[in-house]
C-alpha cells in the first residue's frame, strides 16, 4: 500500500508505512493512499491513526497530548462516528483526477504581487504581460492542465524579471539623457 | 533551487536596498531634485501607470496621503492591495482560500483592466 502526504505545499510519496513512520505529520496533515476517491486528514486512514496516536496525537484536536494516552483506540472511533471531512472542501482543488487516480499537485505560484510592482515601479509594458501569465496559471490549473499552469507560472516570472532588468538598465540611461 | 545560505545572503541584500531607498526617497523630493525619469513617459509622452510613484513615495514616507494620492492614485490604492497578497503568500498554510482567491485568475484580470483603465483615463484626464 503506497501513502501520499502534502507538507508544505508539496506532494511527499509514494511512501510505505514504515516511511510514514519517520515522517513528520499531524492528525490534519492533508493525506491519499491508494483506492481512496479523495484527499483525506492523516487521521481518517486508521492504520495512520495508529502510528499517529503511537507518537501522543490527539486525533480531535490534531495537537500532541501532554502523556500519551493509554487507551487511544476508542478515541479514532469515537472521531470516525462523527463522520465529517472539512479536508474534502478545504483541500478539493488538490483533489486527484478520476481518471489519472494520481493527487494532484498543488497549484504553480500566480507571482501576482511581483507583477503589480514589476509594472508600477519599472515603467515598462513588460509588467502587464506578466500580470495577463499570472491569471493564465490558476485558469490552466483549475481545468486540470498542469502543465500549461507551470508553463504560464514560469512565464509570468520571466517577464517580470525582464521588466526588472530593464527597468534598472533605464535608470543610468535616464540619468545620461536629462544630463545632455 | 537556491541554497540555505545563498537565500540569507538574497534577503539580506533586499532589505538592505528597500530600507536605502526608501531612506533616499524619504529625504529627497523627486519633485526637487533630479530623479531617473521614466523612460516610457520621455519616448512616448504619456504617462505609463507607474509615472508618479517616486513622488507619490515622498509624500507617503512623509505622512502626506493626500499628496500621494495626488501623484499616483494607483500606487496608493495598490499598496494595502500589495500588502494583504503578500500577508496571504507568507501566511498561504493558514489561509490557503484567502491566498487562492488573492491570486487567481478573476483576481489577476481584474488587476489587468485596473492597470490599463488607470492609464487610459489619466492620459485622458492628465492625472
Amino acid at each position: 500500500m503506497n501513502y501520499w502526504f502534502i507538507i508544505n505545499d508539496m506532494r511527499v510519496g509514494p511512501l510505505t508505512l514504515e516511511e510514514v513512520d519517520r515522517m513528520d505529520i499531524t492528525p490534519m496533515t492533508p493525506a491519499w493512499r491508494d483506492g481512496l476517491p479523495d484527499w483525506v486528514m492523516a487521521r481518517d486512514i486508521p492504520e495512520v491513526a495508529t502510528i499517529l496516536l503511537a507518537k501522543g496525537y490527539d486525533l480531535g484536536t490534531g495537537y500532541r497530548k501532554p502523556q500519551p494516552s493509554p487507551q487511544p483506540e476508542p478515541q479514532y472511533q469515537q472521531y470516525q462516528q462523527q463522520g465529517w471531512n472539512p479536508m474534502q472542501a478545504r483541500y478539493a482543488q488538490f483533489a486527484p483526477q478520476a481518471a489519472s487516480r494520481q493527487p494532484m499537485e498543488p497549484c504553480p505560484p500566480s507571482y501576482l504581487l511581483w507583477s503589480i510592482l514589476s509594472t508600477i515601479l519599472c515603467c515598462t509594458p513588460l509588467g502587464i504581460v506578466a500580470i495577463i501569465f499570472s491569471a493564465k496559471v490558476s485558469s490552466a490549473y483549475s481545468s486540470g492542465d498542469m502543465a500549461k499552469a507551470r508553463k504560464m507560472s514560469s512565464r509570468a516570472q520571466l517577464f517580470i524579471i525582464l521588466a526588472i532588468v530593464l527597468g534598472l538598465i533605464s535608470v543610468p540611461v535616464s540619468i545620461i539623457c536629462s544630463a545632455l | 533551487m537556491i541554497r540555505p545560505a545563498t537565500r540569507t545572503l538574497l534577503l539580506i541584500a533586499i532589505i538592505l536596498a528597500v530600507t536605502a531607498g526608501l531612506v533616499v526617497y524619504g529625504t529627497f523630493d523627486p519633485a526637487t531634485y533630479p530623479f531617473p525619469q521614466c523612460v516610457f513617459r520621455r519616448l512616448t509622452g504619456y504617462e505609463c501607470p507607474g509615472c508618479g510613484s517616486q513622488r507619490a513615495l515622498h509624500a507617503l514616507l512623509k505622512g502626506d496621503i493626500s499628496r500621494a494620492v495626488g501623484y499616483n492614485l494607483l500606487l496608493a490604492a495598490a499598496l494595502p492591495f500589495m500588502a494583504l497578497l503578500a500577508y496571504a503568500t507568507v501566511a498561504k498554510q493558514r489561509h490557503p482560500r484567502l491566498y487562492a482567491s488573492l491570486t487567481g485568475s478573476t483576481a489577476c484580470y481584474l488587476t489587468f483592466a485596473i492597470v490599463v483603465g488607470w492609464t487610459i483615463i489619466r492620459n485622458i484626464f492628465s492625472i
